[in-house]
């Protein structure tokens, strides 16, 4: 029993050593939680991109208006060909999502699960526990939440260039967004991400064309 | 031959009726143009402006090039349909799924363009006299007026030629696409419609 429970000292020694220490949340000082989740993510806003999407090798380009309304965790995502034809025009009121307006191959439930959840991805602060933040030595801000096993690692450079990514319970990368300057009206300019899904994944160049910040959403959201 | 879209006096003219109409289209061997597009949907503030030029030639060869915001260029060349946009490595092809829906509205474009508002029976026609005269389209298929509520064609005081395009949505959003500058069969080439620069 001595040598096992040795044996089991000595091998938790050296893993100890590999694995740095999180603080606990209660440690991480408000100073530092607001930089996590800056002010400019917690409004309510519309903004217009153009988006180049790359799917299996092929690409493909639309318009999407986005209102999202962070503090009532509800979006609308109406996504438009070059050509003004709304493709799909959806609500997600609290992962309710209700379609109101979609073309083939566009009108499935499933699709606009997943554009909102990238849509949460990239404007949304993640949810879940802050389990650590930090500045780094050359002023970047690193934040970690977990969130059902996920691990949410956002990286907030001094330029304002910003990654997030998102990593599953096996730590393998799900995926990562880059937002990029320069900021306009507290909108990025250019977003890039990458989603490491299944076998082919994609990704998604989003170029801003107009940001505002709204007072008054209710009406935004209804058909 | 460049035409400045101005008021103009309606009269016994080439919109007099469906014959007439049809007639002095088919006189357009190729048009020139460009076009302004504003999008008007509720939850937007102000429409969504694209800028961009516009080529035909008889029977269907056509070029919609967008230059702002985005550019896109889409080459419609006898049976072949292209659409190229541009991105950090230039003009790449988009294979997008929305290139079907694309090819119908520019099918459709074509097929007003020559005049042919009866043979094509996705749309039942109206002719509406006035100062400027419409050509109004109601979706004859449910696919159709799933999307579109009504196009109205704004036919131009230049014999032949369309100066603004309207479509309305069952949701009420619109789009207007504004032409101006329009030039009448002047020559084009192969090119225009094959190349995407």
């Amino acid at each position: 029993m001595k040598y096992f429970f040795l044996l089991f000292i000595l091998f938790l020694v050296p893993s100890c050593r590999t694995v740095t220490p999180l603080p606990h949340p209660a440690a991480i000082s408000t100073s530092l939680r607001e930089k996590c989740f800056p002010a400019v993510s917690q409004s309510a806003f519309r903004a217009v991109h153009v988006i180049h999407a790359t799917i299996r090798g092929q690409s493909s380009s639309f318009i999407g208006v986005t209102i999202a309304d962070v503090s009532t965790d509800r979006i609308r995502a109406t996504l438009l060909n070059i050509e003004g034809l709304v493709l799909m025009d959806a609500v997600d009121n609290k992962g309710k999502i209700t379609l109101y307006q979609s073309m083939q191959p566009f009108n499935s439930v499933r699709f606009a699960d997943g554009l909102f959840d990238d849509i949460r991805f990239m404007f949304f602060p993640p949810h879940g526990d802050l389990i650590d933040a930090r500045v780094k030595a050359d002023g970047t801000v690193a934040c970690t939440w977990i969130d059902h096993g996920h691990v949410f690692e956002k990286n907030a450079a001094v330029s304002g260039e910003t990654m997030i990514k998102e990593y599953d319970s096996d730590h393998k990368i799900i995926r990562q967004v880059r937002l990029s300057p320069p900021i306009i009206k507290g909108f990025y300019k250019d977003i890039s991400m990458d989603h490491y899904y299944g076998s082919g994944g994609y990704s998604l160049s989003l170029e801003l064309l107009e940001g505002e910040h709204l007072k008054h959403v209710d009406g935004l959201f209804a058909p | 031959m460049v035409i400045m879209i101005m008021p103009v006096l309606y009269g016994a003219g080439w919109t007099q009726n469906w014959e007439s109409i049809r007639q002095a289209m088919s006189q357009i061997h190729s048009i020139s143009a460009i076009f302004t597009q504003k999008k008007n949907l509720r939850i937007l503030a102000r429409p969504l402006v694209s800028k961009g030029r516009f080529y035909y030639r008889a029977p269907g060869d056509l070029r919609w090039e967008y230059q702002s915001p985005i550019k896109n260029v889409l080459l419609v060349h006898g049976d072949k349909v292209a659409m190229y946009v541009w991105n950090k490595e230039g003009f790449t092809k988009d294979q997008g799924p929305q290139l079907e829906a694309t090819r119908i509205v520019m099918e459709q474009i074509a097929s007003w363009l020559n005049g042919n508002f009866h043979d094509n029976r996705a749309f039942i026609p109206k002719l509406e006299q006035g100062n400027p005269p419409k050509i109004v389209l109601i979706p004859a298929k449910d696919y159709l007026a799933k999307f579109i509520k009504r196009i109205t064609l704004t036919l131009s005081g230049t014999s032949g030629a369309i100066s603004l395009i309207e479509i309305l949505e069952p949701q009420g959003s619109s789009t207007t696409i504004d032409f101006s500058h329009i030039a009448l069969n002047t020559p084009l080439s192969d090119t225009t419609f094959e190349k995407v620069k």
